[in-house]
């Protein structure tokens, strides 16, 4: 879709928007200001913002009075310092949000999730007192269980398998505390709704 | 949670330096002494003549098991003495049991079906824990034992075990009492809540049962009755199981082999990595998607990532060396290539010294870079 048509139908859209670049962190410097910019809108959230673009990225949010979703690769230290560093490039603290990286299931879930558990327990760190955004399903969504059909009997058939790999990887992180949750398969949004 | 040697020693009489101060009687030379062995249950409070009641009763409050831990056959729940995995681990992970009625027309083909449910986790072989039978009056216990390979209680017999039943009739209620009740077991020590809980799930909407069993399964259930059975749904939530059960001082390992990846002959590149189950993984999926013939050699790290098992001299020449005679490369592959991580390209000279035969190449940094890499060098 040409990206004026893009651009004008999202005018259209009254619910809040979310904005995930190309995780390509060299793209992404180009990328998602470009996007910021042509965007006629205030309060979008846009994700993710590393340590590595920050720079480029950042001033363009505090301008449009957008959300920043600030990605760390599961270690709260470094979640705490980038969520500092862009405090000091004049981001409100009330327009941090934290991507703390997750494994997919079956792949180091675990580490994600307790780093989860962790920062929620850190409620008087003003550095850290940020909400969670997650991409937990789109991560387990690439492993080979949610894809392939090589797999034995046991594992039943793939349709209904990747869509539960999405339900379990969500729900183990809203347990864990997460507060935006991305899903892909629309039918499983009610069944979040329900544990949310 | 648990009584430090220091707290302990504020009770004694060396703290507040009266009579009996270091007596000796306990077969400690100091109080200190006396105080840091019973932080660690390593001595008997009783030992100690002098020890004020006050302290007595703190100490067998606190080393007293928050949950209790109950046995089903050869099963194990209960016993958990943490909120968060990260403050140690979770202890024993939450049984799936299935609750099959005995009188159902295809019983037979069920309960074969449900036993013979099995899949590959990391290291180990996944299958239900346990079978429930209910209406079990005329069906010989015995005579299934022999020929299901899974533990098999009558309903009869559940409710005899010392476990709260929770019935999951409402979401926020199962979890409510679930967090209530280990909440209370671990902080408050409350007796009444150290039984394991089990809830009984009741949807009959299998992602609805996704979604209850996946945060039951990480908030405190030891146990989870189903009384549905489908391989989609349990296939994905032991994997759950078993990362979140997964002990965090203990990163998991896979065993130290050659790996192939896309039916390599006797000419495929050749890649080498450590043992740590996440770097297994991340490099196993890009050999595998790059739909290139490869081998991986998995070299004995004691589970480390490639940095850490450098710094602590588990990733060394030597060992490398001893890996590639072990696994008996030279005879299965004429390559005398090996890839190396690139995190480790300062160690080839050693390399090259080690396993002469051989010439060491340096690869990428990350294991998502792996898939140029590969294009490039078959250029």
């Amino acid at each position: 879709m040409p990206k004026d048509i893009f651009f004008k139908n999202l005018e259209n859209i009254t619910k809040p928007l979310l904005f995930i670049g190309s995780d390509d962190e060299e793209t992404d410097k180009l990328l998602i200001p470009e996007i910021i910019n042509r965007l006629n809108k205030k309060n979008c959230i846009i994700a993710n913002i590393t340590e590595r673009n920050y720079k480029q990225i950042i001033p363009h949010v505090i301008k449009h009075e957008h959300y920043a979703v600030l990605k760390s690769p599961i270690d709260i230290n470094l979640a705490k310092e980038l969520n500092i560093l862009a405090i000091e490039m004049g981001l409100p603290h009330d327009k941090i949000i934290m991507n703390t990286d997750i494994g997919g299931l079956g792949y180091g879930y675990e580490y994600g999730f307790s780093i989860m558990e962790k920062i929620k327990l850190e409620k008087d760190d003003k550095f850290l007192n940020f909400p969670i955004f997650t991409d937990a399903s789109t991560e387990a969504l690439k492993t080979k269980e949610a894809k392939s059909n090589d797999f034995t009997n046991s594992w039943g058939s793939l349709d209904k398998r990747a869509k539960m790999i999405e339900l379990c990887a969500c729900t183990g992180v809203i347990s864990a505390g997460a507060n935006i949750v991305v899903v892909h398969y629309p039918e499983n949004i009610k069944y979040l709704k329900g544990i949310a | 949670m648990e009584m430090t040697g220091l707290q302990i020693f504020k009770y004694l009489p060396a703290a507040k330096k009266t009579e009996h101060t270091n007596c000796k009687q306990c077969g400690c030379p100091t109080c200190m002494a006396f105080a840091l062995k019973l932080a660690k249950q390593n001595i008997e409070i009783e030992k100690c003549p002098y020890i004020k009641e006050e302290l007595k009763n703190l100490y067998f409050q606190n080393i007293k098991h928050p949950q209790n831990t109950v046995k089903i056959g050869s099963l194990t729940i209960g016993g958990e003495n943490v909120l968060y995995r990260h403050e140690k681990t979770f202890i024993n992970r939450t049984v799936l049991a299935i609750c099959l009625d005995c009188n159902i027309p295809d019983f037979d083909n069920e309960i074969k079906r449900i036993s013979d449910f099995e899949i590959k986790g990391v290291n180990e072989i996944l299958k239900i824990d346990l079978i429930i039978l209910k209406n079990s009056q005329k069906i010989d216990i015995n005579n299934l034992k022999d020929k299901i390979s899974i533990e098999i209680i009558s309903f009869e017999d559940y409710k005899n075990f010392e476990i709260n039943t929770f019935t999951d009739n409402d979401f926020y209620e199962t979890k409510d009492y679930l967090i209530t009740t280990r909440t209370r077991a671990i902080v408050d020590k409350d007796e009444a809540c150290s039984k394991p809980v089990c809830v009984w799930l009741k949807s009959e909407n299998l992602y609805e049962l996704t979604t209850h069993a996946s945060f039951y399964i990480c908030k405190y259930a030891n146990m989870l009755v189903f009384e549905t059975f489908e391989e989609a749904l349990f296939s994905t939530i032991l994997r759950l199981r078993q990362n979140i059960y997964t002990n965090p001082q203990k990163p998991l390992q896979v065993e130290s082999d050659l790996y192939e990846f896309n039916s390599p002959d006797r000419n495929s590149i050749i890649f080498l990595t450590t043992n740590f189950a996440l770097t297994f993984f991340a490099v196993a999926n890009e050999l595998e998607g790059v739909n290139i013939p490869s081998y991986l050699i998995v070299i004995p790290a004691d589970g480390m990532s490639v940095l850490t098992a450098w710094s602590a001299e588990k990733f060394t020449a030597n060992i490398v060396s001893k890996t590639i005679d072990k696994l008996k490369i030279r005879e299965k592959i004429n390559t005398r290539k090996i890839i190396i991580p690139g995190l480790l390209a300062h160690i080839i000279p050693e390399l090259q010294q080690a396993v002469s035969d051989f010439e060491f190449i340096v690869g990428t940094n990350e294991a998502s870079e792996i898939r140029e890499f590969i294009k490039n060098i078959n250029r």
